[in-house]
């Protein structure tokens, strides 16, 4: 006759909801029967029958005591109620689940060496000892960097090398107890930051505290480029018009920030700030029913306006534009020179400034609506006849 | 509510909403414009003005001005312009470089690097990223570093153990090989050398501990914590593998241990000190003879 086999039932919390389950190559199961005794006395502490034709038993919450043994024995029983063979009694313990977790660091901190020495803080109320233990790290996107081998021992401890400046990363820790309880501390974020060593420079190294004539060396180089290589920068200008631009690798920006944008001509949303949880910060230039401001939400849960710009041109306006998070807060600063293109003479060739011997020049600029690139620059003695609207000449009589 | 026409404590009467904590933000997107400057960092405390910072500094995190890139690096480097990334050490007052990392550059994790160099000894020391480009250096990006070795340490890529000097001793035989030869016609000898071999042997004793720490420790009352580091003193000067000797007075020696390696008794049985002899096996200061002992790596190209 067939008889229910229980797997190694590892030490589990006696308040909380545990699951056994179990084998059984009898005819299906439509109830089971589970009996708990005291592993020292074997006294029965728990008998019940659960109808259930899956293969496991429920044991409810607070039925056993932390810090005990017991042992389990299981009974299936068909749709005619007729019982299997009682199953051998496993063992197993109860144990109140431990604390287990880093030692001095918390989730979201900033790591200021490039390495760090992971301890641990474990406490178990009934003193089952911690007896094993694996180091995990993580990079940002959580893909899996190295594992540790097993750390044995009650107090174990692991140090992380090799972190590098301004990057985040995920470490945990998992290990068991002497009775084989698993312990976990979960991923734990944290951001490298080395402390600044006095100035700024691209590469730093000092010596290390002991005094060993061993020197840690670090470059601080940081490049960014923009996911696409096909733009082309012209006089200190990209035109992005129609287009975009995305930086997506070599940085992190973490809490407090402060960005700024200069540029000519808005349409719409300018700025997309994104994270990998996919929270967006945006900016937009909108014209409302008081006239033309930039607008900021913060993953549409949170708006803010900045002051109007009177007479604004978005062909024409130079417009610097700042956000600034603090503590959560965020704060538009808006500059902008309006008519740039044409301010005092100044003609604007696609990036820097003319000459000065260019400048208070005659000139017609006429009524223009475009962009004015090189080509509309012509520089003649008289003034030509004809000329398009959005062609500017230098030159000639006032 | 509606007053007067107007939707109070509505629109953009109203009170902003709480706001989303936005962290770590790793994409910025810039749409439909014509760009001059774009420009990010953690700092939040500069007065805001009409001219964008244009230094790097410790809290900038990108820096796009597009005069002649869209890179917001703080180098011109790129990818296309950098095949390797060196580091060099000298002494301050050297002329040569010691090259002790090259790094492959491929994608744009490879310009982080950080590491330590074992071979320094007391001096001022000037270490130096270089970028190269197929064997071409670029310009070079220093920083001075000061070194102080202040105890007897025996290092090598597994470790560093040290003792203090005046627990330890360290003794230097210099060989030359050669033979006198005596002639039938002269008074004198004729020296006589088959090799270019001059190399130093030392002569080292001490209890060695792993860091500064434990030489604080009082392992005299410890059987079990002194008894484990003397064991592992023991495994790490017969791992075969080239160590740098330091003294405390700014010689330095590479070396590899010879065999004998002996475990004494002082005075008292706790009391243990270690001698052993090692010989020296090439120069600190040598790109080739540190990769050859395998303190470094360096490709035989940059050598």
């Amino acid at each position: 006759m067939a008889k229910p086999v229980i797997k190694t039932i590892r030490p589990f919390d006696g308040n909380k909801e545990i699951v056994i389950p179990f084998t059984y190559t009898g005819n299906q199961p439509y109830k089971n029967k589970a009996v708990i005794y005291d592993a020292n006395t074997l006294d029965v502490v728990y008998e019940n029958t659960v109808n259930v034709m899956k293969l496991e038993h429920a044991i409810p919450a607070n039925t056993l005591t932390n810090g005990k043994q017991y042992a389990i024995t299981i009974q299936c029983f068909d749709n005619q109620s007729n019982p299997s063979v009682v199953s051998e009694k496993t063992f197993f313990w109860c144990f109140t689940t431990p604390i287990f977790k880093f030692s001095g660091v918390d989730d979201g901190n900033t790591i200021k060496t490039s390495s760090f020495v992971a301890e641990m803080l474990y406490e178990q109320p009934e003193e089952e000892p911690l007896a094993q233990t694996r180091y995990y790290i993580y990079n940002a996107t959580k893909e899996l960097l190295n594992v540790t081998d097993i750390v044995y021992g009650e107090e174990p401890k692991y140090t992380y090398n090799g972190f590098v400046n301004q990057t985040n990363y995920y470490i945990r820790a998992e290990g068991q107890t002497t009775h084989g309880m698993n312990v976990d501390t979960g991923l734990i974020r944290i951001f490298v930051k080395f402390e600044n060593p006095g100035t700024y420079a691209m590469i730093y190294a000092n010596q290390d505290v002991s005094n060993n004539g061993t020197v840690n060396y670090w470059t601080n180089i940081t490049i960014i480029r923009p996911d696409r290589d096909d733009y082309e920068v012209k006089d200190g200008k990209l035109d992005i018009r129609g287009d975009y631009i995305t930086y997506d690798q070599g940085f992190s920006i973490n809490d407090d920030f402060t960005l700024a944008i200069k540029h000519t001509y808005v349409n719409g949303e300018l700025l997309d700030m994104k994270n990998l949880n996919d929270d967006h910060i945006k900016l937009y230039m909108i014209d409302d029913r008081h006239g033309c401001r930039y607008m900021l939400k913060v993953n549409d849960s949170y708006t803010i306006f900045s002051d109007f710009i009177d007479g604004f041109d978005d062909n024409i306006d130079n417009l610097t534009v700042y956000i600034r998070c603090k503590n959560h807060a965020y704060d538009i600063y808006l500059f902008y020179q309006l008519n740039y293109l044409l301010k005092d003479y100044k003609i604007w060739l696609n990036g820097d400034e003319p000459n000065a011997d260019r400048l208070n020049v005659w000139e017609d600029t006429g009524i223009f609506n475009g962009y004015v690139t090189d080509a509309d620059i012509k520089v003649v003695d008289t003034e030509p006849s004809g000329v398009p609207n959005n062609t500017i000449w230098i030159g000639g009589a006032d | 509510m509606i007053f007067l026409g107007a939707f109070m404590s509505a629109d953009e009467l109203s009170l902003s909403a709480t706001p989303t904590n936005v962290t770590d933000i790793m994409s910025i997107t810039v749409k439909d414009t014509v760009l001059d400057t774009l420009y990010g960092t953690q700092d939040t405390d500069f007065e805001i003005t009409e001219e964008i910072p244009t230094k790097w500094d410790f809290d900038t995190v990108l820096n796009a001005t597009y005069d002649t890139s869209t890179a917001a690096s703080n180098v011109e480097w790129t990818l296309d312009t950098v095949s390797h990334l060196i580091i060099k050490r000298k002494k301050k007052d050297d002329f040569d470089w010691t090259i002790i990392e090259v790094k492959p550059i491929s994608k744009l994790e490879d310009f982080m690097i950080s590491n330590m160099d074992i071979t320094p000894t007391t001096g001022d020391y000037i270490y130096a990223v270089v970028p190269t480009l197929n064997g071409v250096e670029g310009a070079y990006t220093t920083v001075d570093v000061p070194v102080l070795v202040n105890k007897l340490c025996l290092t090598d890529i597994t470790g560093t153990w040290s003792t203090f000097f005046t627990d330890g001793s360290c003794n230097v035989t210099w060989s030359t090989p050669g033979t006198f030869q005596t002639t039938l016609n002269s008074r004198y000898p004729t020296y006589i050398a088959n090799t270019i071999a001059s190399y130093q042997t030392i002569s080292v004793a001490g209890e060695f501990y792993p860091t500064e720490d434990y030489c604080n420790m009082d392992l005299m009352f410890d059987d079990e914590e002194r008894v484990k580091y003397l064991n592992e003193f023991l495994l790490f000067l017969n791992n075969r593998k080239p160590k740098v000797l330091k003294n405390v007075d700014g010689r330095r020696w590479l070396v590899m241990v010879n065999d004998g390696v002996t475990d004494n008794m002082k005075e008292f049985y706790k009391e243990r000190e270690v001698t052993f002899s090692c010989t020296e096996i090439g120069d600190c200061d040598s790109t080739e003879d540190l990769t050859t002992c395998g303190i470094t790596d360096i490709p035989i190209e940059f050598w």
